[in-house]
C-alpha cells in the first residue's frame, strides 16, 4: 500500500472496497467474506458497514439456515440504485436508458427533437420524461451521464458546439444537477465513454488503448492507465478530420470511410441511392463498383489505424461501429495490412480487435456513474447528508 | 530536484558524444569516440568503459545514454534500426553497465525520445505537457509526450513515424520527407553528384527555383504530417529537430501557414510549431534528465 496515505484515505479506499465487494456480489455477504475478499479485519468491515447500514446504502438480514446460529448477511439496499444514461450525440433525437445496480434496463427511450421548439425547450421536454421514468422504476437514482459528441470543457460546464450548434451556452451539467437535484452528473465526450467502457473489459494494468469508431462519423479516443488523453484543448481523437491525399486531392477520412461518405461514393459513382445495409448486401454479393468502394474505404481506415500503431503503439486498436460486417471486414483488412507491411526494416504487432461490446457508449457512461458514485459514498458523503437523501434523487 | 553530476552519452552513427552534466544541465568534459559501421563490439565497449570508468572517479549519480535505434524498454536491449551500427544489434547496455558498475542509476533510451526529454528540460518545450518532437534528418523519427509521460508504446515502437503513409502512395513518409531523401532528389533534379542541407538552404536563400519547388513540396507533406499528429493527439507544440531545425526563419512561417490551413477550426489557434533548441546536447540531456526530475 502506498505509503503516502492517511488514516482517512485507508478509511475511503476501504470502505470503496468493500462497496465495490457488495455491488459484484452476486449473493447475500458475510462480513467475514468481506474481511477475507478485502485483506482487511473483520472489525474494520464491521465499522464500515454500520456507517453504510446507517445511511441505508446497505441492508442486513438473516442467512437462512436450519441450523445452529443464524449469520447475518448484507446487500446494497433493494432501493439502490438507477443510473440514467443519456445520449445528447444526435440533432434529430434525444434518447436514454435507466439501468439499475444488476445492469437490468428498466427504461429505454429515443424522444424525437421537436423542430417547433428550442433545443432547450425539447431538453426539458425529455428531463420531465426522465424524472416520470425514474419515478416509475421505485429506485433511488444515484447519478445521470450525458453523452455529448464533442469535447466537454469541465471548467466551464460547456460542449463544444461543432457539431451541435444548440449546444452554444448551454451548461449542462448545471442544467441537470439543478432539474434533478442531484449532484453526480457527469458529461461525457461519447467516443471517450465508449473507449472507457472497451478499456474496462479489455485492458489489464499498463496496458492501453486506442478506440476508432467509424459510423456515421469518425472519431477516436487514446486511454492509458492514466486514463483518457484528450490533449491540450481536450480535441484529442478527431481521427475523422485526419487528411489524407487522394489522387493529389486533400480529404478528410471522415469523408472517405464513414458511411455518409461511402454512400455518398457510391450515389456519384455507381448512381444508385441505397442505405448502408443494402451496400453491404451488394458487397457480398459481388457488385463491382459498390465492392470497389468500399475495399478502398476500409484500406484507408487500415492505412490510419497501422499509422496510429506506430504514434503511440498502444496494446489494443479497437474498431467500433454500427455496422458489425462493416467492423469485421475493417479489422481483417487492418490485420492483412500489417501481414503486408512485414517487409519494413521494424515489424510492428498491436492487436486490432473488433469491439465486443453491444453498446459501449452507455456501458462507458453507466461505468463512469457508479465509480463516482462509490467515490463520493466512499468520501464520507452519506456520513454528511446520506441519511436525509439530500444529496441523492430519491423517489422511493 | 536532485543534487549532483551525472554522465550523458549520445551514441550515434559516426560518433559517440559525451559530457558530465550537473542538475543545471551545465555540460563541462566534453569528448567523443568514433563509431561506425565496421566496428566490433568489444572495441565500442572498451572506448565506452573507458569514458564511464573516468566519470564514476567523478562521483557521477547516474549514467544517461541514448542510442540510435529501437530500445526495449522493459528488457534493456537494442531491438531494431541499428543498420548503421549491426555491433549493437541485441545489445543491452543496460544491463553490461549494471555489472560493471553496481548501483549506479543507468536510463537508456532511443536519441529521438530521449532529445524529446532534454527539450523539454532545457528546450523548446519547458512547461509542455503534450508535445512531439519530429527529427528530420537520415530517417524521420519522433517522440511523443502525453501527459508528462513519454509514449514508449506497447512494444518501444511508439513515435516511429517514418512508417506512416497519409496518402494512396506507396511509399511510407521516411521515404518521402526525410532530409536525405529531400536532399538525394534536388541532387538529381540539379544534376549534381551531392547536396547537403548547406547547400540547398543556401540556393533557397538565392531563390533557385528548383529547390523552392522541392521545398514547398516537402513543406506540404510535412505540413499534412504535422497536421493529422495535431488532429489526433491536440498536442500543445510541435518542435522540428535534425539538421534543418537550423534553418529556422525558412522553415517556421512555411509550415505554420501550411498547417494552419489544413487543420479544422478548433485547432488554429493553439498550434505552436517550434524548432528544437538543444541541438546536439538534446539526446544526452534527456538521457540525464531522468537522474533530476520525476516524470520518467
Amino acid at each position: 500500500m502506498n505509503d503516502n496515505l492517511t488514516l482517512h484515505d485507508v478509511r475511503e479506499v476501504n470502505r470503496k472496497n468493500i462497496l465495490k465487494s457488495l455491488l459484484n456480489c452476486d449473493r447475500d455477504i458475510r462480513r467475514d467474506e468481506l474481511a477475507m475478499e478485502n485483506g482487511i479485519s473483520v472489525m474494520t468491515v464491521k465499522k464500515i458497514i454500520a456507517e453504510f447500514l446507517s445511511c441505508k446504502i446497505v441492508e442486513e438480514k438473516d442467512l437462512q439456515s436450519t441450523v445452529g446460529r443464524r449469520p447475518k448477511v448484507l446487500k446494497i439496499a433493494d432501493l439502490y440504485g438507477a443510473i440514467a444514461c443519456v445520449s445528447l450525440t444526435s440533432n434529430e433525437y434525444f434518447s436514454y436508458k435507466i439501468i439499475d445496480f444488476h445492469k437490468n434496463i428498466l427504461e429505454e427511450r429515443q424522444l424525437i427533437i421537436q423542430e417547433q421548439f428550442s433545443y432547450k425547450e425539447n431538453l426539458l421536454q425529455m428531463e420531465k420524461n426522465l424524472q416520470k421514468d425514474l419515478e416509475k422504476t421505485g429506485l433511488i437514482c444515484v447519478g445521470i451521464c450525458l453523452s455529448v459528441p464533442s469535447a466537454y470543457y469541465e471548467e466551464e460546464d460547456m460542449v463544444n458546439c461543432d457539431l451541435i450548434p444548440d449546444f452554444f451556452n448551454l451548461h449542462l451539467k448545471k442544467e441537470f444537477q439543478n432539474f434533478f437535484g442531484i449532484k453526480n452528473v457527469s458529461v461525457v465526450h461519447d467516443v471517450f465513454a465508449a473507449a472507457q467502457a472497451e478499456y474496462n473489459n479489455i485492458c489489464h494494468a499498463n496496458e492501453s488503448l486506442f478506440y476508432f469508431y467509424v459510423g456515421y462519423g469518425v472519431g477516436g479516443a487514446y486511454i492509458n492507465e492514466n486514463g483518457w488523453q484528450n490533449g491540450y484543448d481536450l480535441v484529442a481523437g478527431e481521427i475523422g478530420q485526419i487528411l489524407y491525399q487522394i489522387h493529389g486531392e486533400e480529404r478528410t477520412l471522415e469523408s472517405l470511410v464513414s458511411i455518409p461518405g461511402i454512400l455518398e461514393q457510391i450515389k456519384n459513382e455507381c448512381g444508385q441511392s441505397i442505405n448502408f445495409y443494402e451496400a453491404m448486401s451488394q458487397y457480398k454479393r459481388g457488385n463491382t463498383g459498390v465492392k470497389k468502394i468500399i475495399d478502398e474505404a476500409v484500406l484507408k481506415i487500415s492505412r490510419v489505424v497501422y499509422n496510429i500503431s506506430w504514434i503511440i503503439n498502444p496494446t489494443y486498436i479497437i474498431i467500433g461501429g454500427i455496422y458489425s460486417s462493416f467492423i469485421r471486414l475493417v479489422v481483417d483488412s487492418c490485420n492483412l495490412y500489417n501481414q503486408r507491411m512485414k517487409k519494413l526494416p521494424i515489424r510492428n504487432s498491436v492487436q486490432v480487435r473488433p469491439s465486443v461490446l453491444k453498446d459501449g457508449e452507455t456501458e462507458g457512461c453507466y461505468n463512469i456513474i457508479l465509480e463516482q458514485w462509490i467515490d463520493n459514498v466512499a468520501s464520507g458523503i452519506c456520513e454528511q447528508e446520506g441519511q436525509t437523501g439530500k444529496k441523492e434523487y430519491s423517489y422511493g | 530536484m536532485r543534487k549532483g553530476e551525472s554522465l550523458g552519452i549520445d551514441i550515434g552513427g559516426t560518433t559517440a558524444k559525451y559530457a558530465i552534466i550537473n542538475e543545471q544541465g551545465e555540460f563541462r568534459k566534453e569528448g567523443a569516440f568514433p563509431t561506425g559501421k565496421n566496428m566490433k563490439r568489444e572495441e565500442f565497449l572498451r572506448l565506452l568503459f573507458k569514458v564511464v570508468d573516468n566519470a564514476v572517479e567523478e562521483g557521477i549519480i547516474g549514467i544517461g545514454i541514448c542510442s540510435l535505434g529501437i530500445l526495449e524498454q522493459e528488457s534493456g536491449s537494442i531491438i531494431g534500426g541499428t543498420e548503421n551500427l549491426p555491433f549493437l544489434s541485441g545489445m543491452n547496455l543496460k544491463t553490461i553497465l549494471s555489472e560493471r558498475y553496481g548501483k549506479i542509476p543507468i536510463y537508456i533510451n532511443n536519441d529521438v525520445k530521449a532529445a524529446a526529454l532534454g527539450e523539454r528540460w532545457r528546450g523548446a518545450a519547458r512547461g509542455c505537457r503534450n508535445f512531439c518532437c519530429i527529427t528530420f534528418g537520415t530517417g524521420l523519427g519522433g517522440a511523443f509526450v502525453i501527459d508528462s509521460k513519454l509514449v514508449e508504446g506497447v512494444h518501444s515502437r511508439a513515435g516511429e513515424v517514418g512508417y506512416l503513409n497519409f496518402s494512396d502512395k506507396s511509399n511510407y513518409l521516411e521515404k518521402r520527407i526525410s532530409t536525405s531523401h529531400l536532399m538525394k532528389k534536388a541532387a538529381k533534379k540539379l544534376g549534381v553528384d551531392y547536396m547537403d542541407g548547406f547547400m540547398f538552404f543556401e540556393r533557397i536563400r538565392n531563390k533557385d527555383q528548383v529547390c523552392m519547388k522541392l521545398l514547398e513540396k516537402w513543406v506540404e507533406e510535412s505540413a499534412r504530417f504535422i497536421a493529422n499528429i495535431l488532429i489526433m493527439l491536440d498536442l500543445e507544440k510541435v518542435i522540428i529537430g535534425g539538421g534543418i531545425s537550423s534553418e529556422k526563419e525558412i522553415l517556421l512561417p512555411m509550415l505554420n501557414s501550411k498547417v494552419k490551413k489544413m487543420v479544422p477550426e478548433q485547432f488554429r489557434e493553439e498550434i505552436q510549431i517550434d524548432m528544437a533548441q538543444c541541438r546536439n546536447q538534446a539526446g544526452m540531456l534527456g538521457a540525464v534528465s531522468v537522474f533530476y526530475h520525476d516524470e520518467e
